[in-house]
């Protein structure tokens, strides 16, 4: 399992692509009888594992106590029961037993809405060098160490990746200051 | 300790007493500070937004390798099954089309198939993205400013004449509930046959349902199902209703 959780939060992507087509089918398979096509499906399944990996990256993974394929399967039927819910093929959906079991998984993530200045910044930040935004990521968001993205982006030590870092953030903040017109 | 450093170890939650001391009393006297933390914040919401988006494209790019063909078996042993059911379909089919009981609502059959495309073709894409003004269309239209990014579509394609624009455009203005002035774009977008076709057809069909067209619409949902990839499923329900 610990490896799994490796490999969602670094995201190699050979090794992801793994993890997607093995789950998918099985996934495909088990969601057969709620009677959806199959590319609300598989919609639904890739809706699941983003959430999946987004719970990886906050630590909501690390303490379960099934594993992680059962884990993803409790969001997709979550997310097959919302779905059927909005379509409002169910009468009884609040009573039905198993969208009592499904509701143990709390928080089932939800696309944030960025505020004003948020959407300004993601502007920016798709204005930076491609090794920029990647290293912001993997440091910011994913939460991995900078020993940890030094080994998963190949960089020859450590100290290379922390200035690196630095002056990503210097450049982001200097593109806030004095933001490029469009198409320069 | 460089204000970096300290963001950093707080984001991790390794600040020691003495560093988490220095950090709250920055914090609250320094402004340069507290707005380095706010973006370090925002930062992190929206490189995650990004990442997600990297994700979904990786998925597509998963799904189209994966060889969609149906499970081969022995035709021959069900064919009796095959043609007896065949039958009873078609008798159900011609029944329901001569009483013609559930007269569809189109508006409400729209209203639960629309939702407005992802944004499969372009950019956002991580890095190298110079094409600011597409990405500005698309930014619009990621964030549900519907009207605005079908603006910006429509000023693009006019320079680029690139034909997913006219697609996206139209969703635009579908979302916006402006259905006749996309019903054009959709048409147009699908003379072009580029490789978003499928989907192209799929919008079009949903636009003349709103619009109580219901017999170029059967003819669309007929080639989609026929073309047997996008939204077969979900045309063959469609078609269902609207007979």
């Amino acid at each position: 399992m610990k490896e799994e959780l490796t490999i969602l939060k670094k995201g190699h992507h050979q090794a992801l692509e793994k993890l997607y087509n093995e789950y998918r089918s099985s996934f495909l398979q088990f969601a057969k009888k709620y009677d959806l096509d199959d590319d609300t499906l598989i919609d639904i399944y890739q809706d699941a594992f983003i959430a999946l990996r987004e719970h990886a990256i906050n630590g909501k993974l690390d303490s379960i106590k099934s594993t992680v394929k059962t884990y993803l399967f409790s969001i997709g039927k979550y997310k097959i029961y919302d779905h059927i819910r909005q379509q409002k093929k169910t009468v009884s959906y609040e009573n039905t037993i198993e969208h009592k079991e499904t509701s143990t998984i709390e928080e089932v993530f939800e696309e944030p809405q960025l505020t004003p200045e948020q959407q300004l910044l993601r502007q920016h930040f798709n204005r930076l060098g491609k090794r920029c935004q990647e290293v912001l990521t993997l440091f910011y968001y994913r939460g991995l160490t900078i020993d940890e993205i030094t080994q998963n982006l190949g960089y020859e030590n450590k100290n290379v990746v922390k200035s690196q870092k630095s002056r990503c953030l210097k450049s982001l903040k200097e593109l806030i200051k004095n933001p490029r017109p469009h198409g320069t | 300790m460089e204000h970096e450093e300290l963001i950093d170890k707080y984001l991790q939650g390794t600040l020691s007493e003495i560093e988490k001391e220095q950090f709250d009393s920055l914090l609250e006297n320094s402004s340069i500070f507290s707005k380095n933390v706010a973006l370090i914040e925002n930062l992190k919401v929206v490189a995650g937004t990004e990442d997600r988006v990297a994700l979904r494209k990786q998925m597509a790019v998963f799904e189209s390798k994966i060889d969609n063909e149906p499970t081969v078996f022995s035709l021959l042993a069900y064919k009796k099954y095959i043609v007896a059911a065949s039958i009873i379909l078609l008798a159900v089919i011609a029944g329901l089309t001569f009483f013609n009981p559930f007269a569809a609502n189109t508006d409400q059959l729209y209203a639960s198939n629309f939702e407005p495309y992802k944004n499969v073709v372009t950019p956002i894409v991580r890095g190298d993205n110079e094409d600011s003004d597409e990405f500005k269309a698309f930014t619009l239209y990621e964030n549900k400013n519907y009207k605005d990014a079908a603006v910006q579509f429509e000023a693009l394609f006019t320079v680029t004449q690139r034909s997913y624009l006219l697609l996206y455009q139209a969703n635009a203005l579908l979302a916006d509930n402006q259905i006749k002035k996309a019903i054009p774009l959709l048409e147009k977008h699908l003379s072009y046959n580029d490789e978003l076709s499928e989907r192209g057809r799929w919008y079009l069909a949903l636009a003349y349902i709103k619009e109580k067209r219901n017999e170029e619409a059967i003819i669309l949902l007929n080639e989609i199902v026929q073309n047997g990839s996008f939204k077969k499923g979900s045309a063959e329900i469609l078609l269902k209703k609207l007979n």
